[in-house]
């Protein structure tokens, strides 16, 4: 009887598990899905990379440019574009490592939105950290960029946007899981980084080549688009996201360049005043500084004063042009909604939670830390 | 019959017995022993000389010989055991008393010399040898409190052994003494020659696959357990020491850490820690990302493993195997092999072999990497028996996340975690930390 018992246990062991599955090097790994909505049709792109792509031998520089697949499927579902994009599947799929969700202006609407999130958030398989955005462009055109010098696109901003945001900020990119927390938020605005190809920047051995940029953001607020600005529009947006962001800025002096400032490690805090029925905003920021260029002679007190200036009008400006369209990048709205729930609600009624009046003061405060290895322009 | 012949019947096929007269004072004296185990000329002449200074006219032979020697019956079944062990045997035929001598022995043993199986950095570096005398005076000198007792049995039927049981009495724990003490008299007649042997013997498990035993061949280490009050087995003609109980510590822990400097102490035994964990994880580990779980994996790492098994045609379990295998018998190979001729099979079985497997795609490049980490870690424990323990449940491992991937990985270290706990050794848990006794020094 224990031996028969032993047997079972063994018997069930083996067989059941998962004997089958598929190796590392037999499975299509697609690493950015995109989705299009056009004539009443959705459409899935997804990337795939060739292994060798990443793989980089030793000695031997690789001098043709990585091969991308990209896979096309529509239907008048996402189901349906989804098996249309398996027909001419060679191997097993597998979607575990998909880093990047590219959306088009046209899905951004909720109800197709909601259908996106259900199909990419429903399976176990696609993970929420992966990074979202929106584009304008060819999706086609989008996925078949590749970064310099022939690197695998895995190294480009599509999959990788951290790193330049990290030395030079504009729009900050945003993951899945920061996307959809905002995006079910009442009170929250959701920029979303819209990709462009450029080929107006580098060049390869003469020819231009295109390359991905962040040409700007949609902007949403609770699950309505709101509208799309230009990247220059939005730069005020930046220092108030994260501690992360790191940019110069050229400080104005009446209207010709005094110098250019590095800023990094902005601290900010948004304040609410109520003034009866009124609301307005006091947004303090502390930023260090670092001195990267003089044009004019200049003490450091005066300095200090007209970098504060210059960033006071850029966040002034960015708030000016998003409040017109009814848009909160700073997230003031959210701020006034933790603190006083029912006065928010009110406000929202009559759609003046946040109006280019509403923003009283910015306080800012930069600390010049240091200037630089040259003491004068002239020397 | 005389016991003379039926002495010379007995030992009819021993071409060394040997059975001459001399003269001793007056009286014609026979003396019988071994050749082999005794030296005959010095042993006459130092007998000559001890009874030249004896008063000769009132001695009678039984006093006489009872001053050379011990007294025995003269009987065939006292005599040999006596002669067997390696004693001279006088024989006075006209009384008919007998005696038995402690002769100048023939030297058959090597001399103390450095250890072979474990190597000291810092610390003493003479090791046990086959002499249990000479084994037990190491021990004392290493011990030099009084506390230290020595009890020994006779063990074994038909080729008896002298077995010790060395324990320091101010230390041990008297429930564990007086059980491994009861379990040996129980089975005083069980013959031990080898360690299977004598663990029938104290009642362990035959088929643990955990060392029941820990063997030592330095005598620091062996002192050092005595202070924590372990017990210490010593077999005659084996030279090792055995310690009684294991813990799941002694993997870690070694006398002669205490020669480094505190910080570096810890830090050596981490990495023992480390090592253990890396021989028995990392292949499954393997196994179960590459064929079952690549989602685990960051992209460009599994792109990378793709890339390096694109032309590997068998399933990653079936790699792993070969190349383990292949690794055991480059291990077994060496250990068996003397000392001039072990260094091309390891150059032959590591480099070329796994250059050659790697290039005919047989195997991927990364799991020669896995598989080289691994055999180094699970040398890093302490003890021989330990690192053999440790390649077992590597296999466990190995299987399991090939059927059922990282789950099977998770509940391979819950079993193995849970058959550790599960075992003992004499009464004590395995996985106990030991605090035995709690006048002890720091056991670290």
């Amino acid at each position: 009887m224990k031996k028969l018992l032993c047997l079972f246990f063994i018997i069930s062991v083996l067989l059941a598990g998962c004997w089958d599955n598929k190796e590392v090097q037999d499975i299509n790994y697609i690493t950015a899905l995109g989705i299009d909505y056009k004539e009443d049709q959705y459409i899935i792109y997804v990337q795939m990379l060739d292994f060798a792509t990443i793989a980089k031998q030793e000695g031997t520089k690789q001098t043709e440019t990585a091969p991308i697949w990209v896979g096309r499927g529509s239907g008048g579902t996402l189901s349906d574009a989804l098996i249309d994009l398996y027909t001419a599947s060679q191997q097993r799929v597998s979607w575990g490592h998909v880093t990047a969700l590219v959306l088009s202006e046209a899905v951004l609407a909720p109800e197709r939105l909601s259908q996106v999130f259900d199909m990419t958030n429903r399976s176990q398989e696609i993970r929420y950290t992966k990074w979202v955005y929106g584009t304008k462009d060819s999706m086609d055109d989008l996925f078949t960029v590749s970064p310099f010098f022939q690197l695998s696109p895995l190294h480009s901003l599509l999959h990788e946007p951290q790193e330049s945001y990290r030395q030079f900020s504009f729009i900050r990119p945003i993951q899945f899981v920061n996307f959809i927390r905002l995006y079910r938020e009442h009170a929250a605005t959701v920029v979303l980084p819209s990709l462009h190809i450029s080929t107006e920047n580098w060049t390869e051995n003469l020819k231009q080549h295109p390359l991905l940029e962040v040409n700007g953001a949609f902007l949403i607020q609770h699950q309505t688009l709101k509208g799309w600005m230009d990247r220059s529009d939005l730069t005020g947006a930046r220092w108030l996201s994260t501690p992360e962001t790191r940019a110069s800025l050229v400080v104005l002096s009446g209207n010709k360049a005094a110098g250019s400032i590095n800023l990094e490690n902005p601290k900010s805090a948004i304040e609410v005043i109520r003034e009866g029925k009124e609301v307005f905003y006091r947004i303090k920021l502390n930023v260090d500084g670092m001195v990267q260029n003089i044009y004019q002679k200049k003490r450091i007190d005066e300095m200090r004063r007209l970098t504060e200036a210059t960033l006071r009008e850029e966040i002034q400006n960015t708030f000016l042009k998003t409040a017109a369209i009814h848009a909160d990048p700073y997230q003031l709205g959210l701020q006034l909604r933790r603190t006083d729930p029912s006065l928010w609600d009110e406000l929202r009624k009559e759609k003046r939670v946040v109006h280019p009046a509403s923003l009283r003061e910015i306080d800012v405060h930069v600390s010049l830390r240091y200037w630089g290895q040259r003491k004068n322009v002239n020397r | 019959m005389e016991l003379k012949e039926r002495l010379a019947a007995y030992f009819d096929g021993n071409a060394d017995y040997f059975n001459v007269d001399i003269r001793l004072l007056q009286y014609q004296v026979q003396m019988i022993g071994l050749d082999s185990l005794v030296d005959l000329p010095q042993s006459i002449a130092s007998l000559q000389t001890q009874t030249s200074n004896l008063d000769h006219a009132s001695l009678q032979p039984a006093a006489l010989l009872n001053i050379l020697g011990k007294l025995v019956e003269p009987k065939l079944e006292a005599i040999v055991p006596d002669i067997m062990k390696g004693n001279l045997i006088l024989f006075e035929p006209k009384s008919g008393t007998c005696s038995s001598v402690l002769p100048i022995p023939k030297n058959v043993t090597r001399s103390v010399t450095s250890p072979e199986t474990e190597n000291t950095l810092y610390g003493a570096s003479s090791a046990f040898q086959e002499d249990v005398d000479t084994n037990i005076g190491i021990l004392r000198k290493q011990c030099s409190g009084a506390s230290m007792q020595v009890e020994t049995y006779k063990v074994g039927k038909h080729h008896p052994r002298s077995l010790f049981l060395i324990y320091q009495e101010d230390r041990v724990d008297s429930r564990l003494l007086r059980s491994v003490q009861a379990k040996i008299k129980e089975g005083q007649d069980q013959e031990v020659h080898h360690i299977q042997q004598l663990g029938n013997m104290l009642g362990m498990n035959p088929w643990s696959f955990l060392p029941s035993f820990n063997m030592t061949e330095l005598p620091q280490n062996a002192a050092h357990s005595l202070q924590q009050g372990k017990i210490v087995c010593m077999i005659d003609r084996y030279p090792f020491a055995i310690i009684l109980p294991s813990h799941i510590m002694d993997m870690f822990r070694l006398k002669d850490d205490y020669n480094y400097a505190l910080p570096f102490m810890y830090l050596i035994r981490l990495l023992r820690i480390i090592g253990a964990l890396i021989a028995t994880i990392i292949p499954g580990l393997y196994v179960a990302l590459v064929s079952v779980n690549p989602e685990v994996l960051r992209l460009q790492l599994a792109l990378s493993i793709a890339n390096s098994r694109q032309d590997v045609p068998y399933p990653a379990f079936v790699e792993t195997l070969l190349l383990l295998i292949v690794l055991e018998l480059i291990l077994e190979a060496s250990v068996r092999l003397p000392k001039s001729v072990g260094p091309t099979i390891t150059m032959v079985g590591g480099i070329i072999l796994g250059q050659a497997a790697v290039s005919a795609k047989l195997v991927s490049n990364l799991l020669i990497i896995v598989l080289a980490g691994t055999t180094i870690a699970s040398s890093t424990v302490v003890g021989f028996q330990n690192s053999v323990t440790l390649r077992v449940f590597k296999y466990v491992l190995i299987i399991l996340s090939a059927i059922y991937g990282m789950l099977g990985l998770l509940a391979g270290i819950v079993v193995v975690c849970a058959y550790l706990g599960h075992q003992t050794s004499m009464g004590v848990p395995y996985l106990s930390l030991p605090a035995f006794n709690k006048k002890d020094e720091r056991n670290g």
